[in-house]
Protein backbone atom coordinates (compact mmCIF):
# COMPACT_ATOMS: atom_id res chain seq x y z
CA UNK A 1 0.00 0.00 0.00
CA UNK A 2 1.17 3.45 -1.04
CA UNK A 3 -0.05 6.94 -1.68
CA UNK A 4 0.97 8.36 -4.55
CA UNK A 5 1.11 12.26 -4.99
CA UNK A 6 1.56 14.45 -8.23
CA UNK A 7 1.75 18.03 -8.31
CA UNK A 8 0.04 20.40 -10.87
CA UNK A 9 -0.74 24.16 -11.29
CA UNK A 10 -3.30 25.68 -12.85
CA UNK A 11 -4.10 29.26 -13.03
CA UNK A 12 -2.43 29.95 -9.93
CA UNK A 13 -3.90 27.30 -8.21
CA UNK A 14 -1.66 24.19 -6.61
CA UNK A 15 -3.25 20.83 -7.60
CA UNK A 16 -3.00 17.68 -5.65
CA UNK A 17 -3.87 14.48 -6.95
CA UNK A 18 -3.33 11.54 -4.28
CA UNK A 19 -3.70 7.88 -6.03
CA UNK A 20 -3.85 5.25 -3.22
CA UNK A 21 -4.92 5.20 0.53
CA UNK A 22 -4.76 7.65 3.04
CA UNK A 23 -4.20 6.15 6.42
CA UNK A 24 -1.92 6.55 9.50
CA UNK A 25 0.99 5.55 7.83
CA UNK A 26 0.85 7.11 4.73
CA UNK A 27 -0.88 10.46 6.25
CA UNK A 28 2.31 12.25 7.26
CA UNK A 29 3.50 12.17 3.55
CA UNK A 30 0.71 14.03 2.57
CA UNK A 31 1.22 16.30 5.35
CA UNK A 32 4.41 16.79 4.26
CA UNK A 33 3.83 17.76 0.85
CA UNK A 34 1.13 20.07 1.87
CA UNK A 35 3.58 22.19 3.97
CA UNK A 36 5.86 22.56 1.46
CA UNK A 37 3.23 23.85 -0.82
CA UNK A 38 2.61 26.34 1.74
CA UNK A 39 6.01 27.24 2.22
CA UNK A 40 6.26 27.94 -0.99
CA UNK A 41 3.60 30.52 -0.66
CA UNK A 42 1.00 28.42 -2.44
CA UNK A 43 -2.33 29.35 -0.09
CA UNK A 44 -4.83 27.97 -2.64
CA UNK A 45 -5.27 24.10 -2.83
CA UNK A 46 -7.23 21.97 -5.01
CA UNK A 47 -6.86 18.11 -3.43
CA UNK A 48 -7.67 15.80 -6.35
CA UNK A 49 -9.23 12.30 -4.06
CA UNK A 50 -11.06 10.57 -7.20
CA UNK A 51 -8.32 7.92 -7.19
CA UNK A 52 -8.15 7.68 -3.59
CA UNK A 53 -9.60 4.37 -2.14
CA UNK A 54 -9.32 4.47 1.12
CA UNK A 55 -9.15 7.54 3.85
CA UNK A 56 -9.46 7.70 7.44
CA UNK A 57 -9.56 10.13 10.05
CA UNK A 58 -5.62 10.28 10.22
CA UNK A 59 -6.32 12.06 6.41
CA UNK A 60 -9.02 13.89 7.52
CA UNK A 61 -6.39 15.67 10.27
CA UNK A 62 -4.01 16.51 7.48
CA UNK A 63 -6.50 18.70 5.70
CA UNK A 64 -8.04 20.39 8.26
CA UNK A 65 -4.50 21.13 9.31
CA UNK A 66 -3.67 22.12 6.09
CA UNK A 67 -7.00 24.36 5.57
CA UNK A 68 -5.86 26.30 8.46
CA UNK A 69 -2.25 26.91 7.87
CA UNK A 70 -3.22 28.64 4.46
CA UNK A 71 -6.12 30.46 5.67
CA UNK A 72 -3.97 32.24 8.12
CA UNK A 73 -2.46 33.47 4.29
CA UNK A 74 -6.17 34.25 3.40
CA UNK A 75 -6.16 30.98 1.10
CA UNK A 76 -8.33 28.33 0.64
CA UNK A 77 -8.48 24.33 -0.24
CA UNK A 78 -11.28 23.04 -2.61
CA UNK A 79 -11.77 19.08 -2.65
CA UNK A 80 -12.28 17.36 -5.72
CA UNK A 81 -14.68 13.99 -4.77
CA UNK A 82 -17.20 11.85 -6.10
CA UNK A 83 -16.79 8.34 -3.82
CA UNK A 84 -19.55 8.19 -1.98
CA UNK A 85 -17.30 5.81 1.03
CA UNK A 86 -14.63 8.65 0.86
CA UNK A 87 -17.64 11.61 1.18
CA UNK A 88 -19.45 9.41 3.81
CA UNK A 89 -16.20 10.32 6.40
CA UNK A 90 -16.61 14.22 5.59
CA UNK A 91 -20.04 13.73 6.42
CA UNK A 92 -20.14 11.91 9.63
CA UNK A 93 -17.64 14.69 10.68
CA UNK A 94 -19.15 17.58 9.48
CA UNK A 95 -16.24 18.46 7.13
CA UNK A 96 -18.75 19.06 4.14
CA UNK A 97 -19.71 22.25 5.69
CA UNK A 98 -15.55 23.15 5.81
CA UNK A 99 -14.27 22.07 2.84
CA UNK A 100 -16.35 23.01 -0.43
CA UNK A 101 -16.06 19.88 -2.18
CA UNK A 102 -16.44 19.46 -6.11
CA UNK A 103 -17.11 16.97 -9.02
CA UNK A 104 -14.17 17.98 -11.16
CA UNK A 105 -10.55 20.08 -11.16
CA UNK A 106 -11.85 22.33 -13.18
CA UNK A 107 -14.82 23.06 -11.30
CA UNK A 108 -12.58 23.38 -8.02
CA UNK A 109 -9.68 25.53 -9.84
CA UNK A 110 -12.64 28.03 -11.16
CA UNK A 111 -14.48 28.54 -7.62
CA UNK A 112 -11.96 28.36 -5.23
CA UNK B 1 -21.06 -21.90 14.98
CA UNK B 2 -18.85 -18.84 15.65
CA UNK B 3 -16.00 -18.66 13.50
CA UNK B 4 -13.26 -16.85 14.93
CA UNK B 5 -9.77 -15.09 13.20
CA UNK B 6 -7.12 -14.06 15.46
CA UNK B 7 -4.21 -11.90 14.06
CA UNK B 8 -1.24 -10.70 15.92
CA UNK B 9 0.13 -7.54 13.59
CA UNK B 10 3.44 -5.57 15.25
CA UNK B 11 1.55 -1.89 16.52
CA UNK B 12 3.22 0.05 13.78
CA UNK B 13 1.57 2.01 10.93
CA UNK B 14 2.26 0.17 8.17
CA UNK B 15 0.50 -2.47 9.13
CA UNK B 16 -2.65 -0.94 9.53
CA UNK B 17 -3.46 -1.68 5.90
CA UNK B 18 -3.03 -5.36 6.25
CA UNK B 19 -5.69 -5.40 9.04
CA UNK B 20 -7.99 -3.99 6.92
CA UNK B 21 -7.22 -6.40 4.15
CA UNK B 22 -7.89 -9.44 6.53
CA UNK B 23 -11.44 -7.57 6.85
CA UNK B 24 -11.37 -7.28 2.97
CA UNK B 25 -10.59 -10.83 2.50
CA UNK B 26 -13.21 -12.13 4.84
CA UNK B 27 -16.37 -9.89 3.50
CA UNK B 28 -17.29 -12.49 0.87
CA UNK B 29 -18.43 -14.82 3.62
CA UNK B 30 -20.15 -11.95 5.26
CA UNK B 31 -23.86 -10.74 4.52
CA UNK B 32 -22.64 -7.33 4.35
CA UNK B 33 -22.74 -4.84 1.08
CA UNK B 34 -19.83 -3.33 -0.69
CA UNK B 35 -20.22 -0.17 1.70
CA UNK B 36 -20.78 -1.65 5.05
CA UNK B 37 -17.85 -3.15 4.05
CA UNK B 38 -16.11 -0.47 3.57
CA UNK B 39 -17.28 1.22 7.08
CA UNK B 40 -16.04 -2.00 8.82
CA UNK B 41 -12.32 -1.29 7.47
CA UNK B 42 -12.95 2.25 8.10
CA UNK B 43 -13.74 1.95 11.67
CA UNK B 44 -10.97 -1.02 12.21
CA UNK B 45 -8.27 1.42 10.57
CA UNK B 46 -9.18 4.12 12.97
CA UNK B 47 -8.78 1.94 16.38
CA UNK B 48 -5.79 0.22 15.28
CA UNK B 49 -4.35 3.91 14.10
CA UNK B 50 -5.42 5.16 17.62
CA UNK B 51 -4.10 2.50 19.19
CA UNK B 52 -1.13 2.65 17.50
CA UNK B 53 -0.29 6.11 18.28
CA UNK B 54 -0.79 6.26 21.62
CA UNK B 55 1.75 3.30 22.04
CA UNK B 56 4.02 5.74 19.74
CA UNK B 57 3.73 8.60 22.47
CA UNK B 58 4.45 5.64 25.26
CA UNK B 59 7.33 4.99 22.97
CA UNK B 60 6.33 1.28 23.32
CA UNK B 61 6.62 0.44 19.28
CA UNK B 62 7.37 -3.25 20.00
CA UNK B 63 3.84 -3.98 21.07
CA UNK B 64 2.01 -6.41 19.38
CA UNK B 65 -1.62 -5.50 18.67
CA UNK B 66 -4.19 -8.83 18.79
CA UNK B 67 -7.45 -8.49 15.90
CA UNK B 68 -9.93 -11.01 17.11
CA UNK B 69 -13.03 -11.51 14.86
CA UNK B 70 -15.94 -13.21 15.28
CA UNK B 71 -18.52 -14.25 13.45
CA UNK B 72 -21.57 -15.05 14.68
CA UNK B 73 -25.45 -15.71 12.81
CA UNK B 74 -26.26 -12.40 13.74
CA UNK B 75 -23.04 -9.77 13.79
CA UNK B 76 -19.30 -9.43 13.47
CA UNK B 77 -17.56 -8.88 16.44
CA UNK B 78 -14.24 -7.25 16.18
CA UNK B 79 -11.64 -6.97 19.35
CA UNK B 80 -8.65 -5.25 19.72
CA UNK B 81 -6.59 -6.33 22.16
CA UNK B 82 -2.85 -5.16 23.14
CA UNK B 83 -1.09 -7.28 25.67
CA UNK B 84 0.24 -4.47 28.28
CA UNK B 85 -1.33 -1.28 27.12
CA UNK B 86 -4.91 -0.71 28.22
CA UNK B 87 -6.96 1.35 25.42
CA UNK B 88 -8.46 4.70 26.35
CA UNK B 89 -11.68 5.73 24.49
CA UNK B 90 -11.40 9.01 26.21
CA UNK B 91 -7.87 9.06 24.49
CA UNK B 92 -9.38 8.79 20.65
CA UNK B 93 -9.70 12.24 20.22
CA UNK B 94 -7.08 14.72 21.49
CA UNK B 95 -4.16 11.59 20.52
CA UNK B 96 -5.36 11.00 16.73
CA UNK B 97 -3.00 13.72 16.32
CA UNK B 98 -0.45 15.38 18.78
CA UNK B 99 -0.51 18.93 16.85
CA UNK B 100 -3.76 20.41 18.62
CA UNK B 101 -3.79 22.11 14.67
CA UNK B 102 -5.14 18.78 13.16
CA UNK B 103 -8.29 17.49 15.41
CA UNK B 104 -8.74 13.66 15.58
CA UNK B 105 -12.17 12.75 14.43
CA UNK B 106 -11.41 9.30 15.23
CA UNK B 107 -14.37 8.46 17.60
CA UNK B 108 -17.18 10.21 15.82
CA UNK B 109 -16.29 8.17 12.83
CA UNK B 110 -16.14 4.62 14.75
CA UNK B 111 -19.18 5.30 16.79
CA UNK B 112 -20.92 6.14 13.90
CA UNK B 113 -20.04 3.21 11.30
CA UNK B 114 -20.45 0.68 13.74
CA UNK B 115 -23.45 -0.23 15.84
CA UNK B 116 -21.77 -1.04 19.16
CA UNK B 117 -18.76 -0.07 20.34
CA UNK B 118 -17.80 -0.53 24.40
CA UNK B 119 -14.73 -2.03 25.85
CA UNK B 120 -14.55 -5.49 27.31
CA UNK B 121 -12.65 -7.67 29.66
CA UNK B 122 -9.97 -10.24 28.30
CA UNK B 123 -8.82 -13.49 29.71
CA UNK B 124 -6.32 -11.29 32.36
CA UNK B 125 -8.33 -8.67 32.69
CA UNK B 126 -7.18 -6.11 30.67
CA UNK B 127 -9.50 -3.65 28.66
CA UNK B 128 -10.43 -4.55 25.45
CA UNK B 129 -12.10 -2.96 22.64
CA UNK B 130 -14.93 -4.13 20.84
CA UNK B 131 -16.47 -3.25 17.64
CA UNK B 132 -19.98 -4.62 16.38
CA UNK B 133 -21.65 -4.73 13.32
CA UNK B 134 -25.28 -6.61 12.94
CA UNK B 135 -26.42 -8.14 10.04
CA UNK B 136 -28.81 -6.77 7.55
Amino acid sequence: MDLKIDIDEKDGVAILMLDGEVDVYTAPKLKSRLIDLVDQGKFKIVVDLEKVDFMDSSGLGVLVGSLKRVRSHEGAIALVCTQENILKIFRITGLVKVFPIFDSVTQAVKNI
Amino acid sequence: MNKNIKFTFPAQREFVSVARLLVSGLAPTLPFDEETVEDVKIALSEVCSTVILNLEQQQQTTENILLHLTVTKDFLQMDIDTKEIAIDLSSFTPLVWADPKEPGFGLSIVTALMDKVEFVANEKGQAVLRLKKFFP
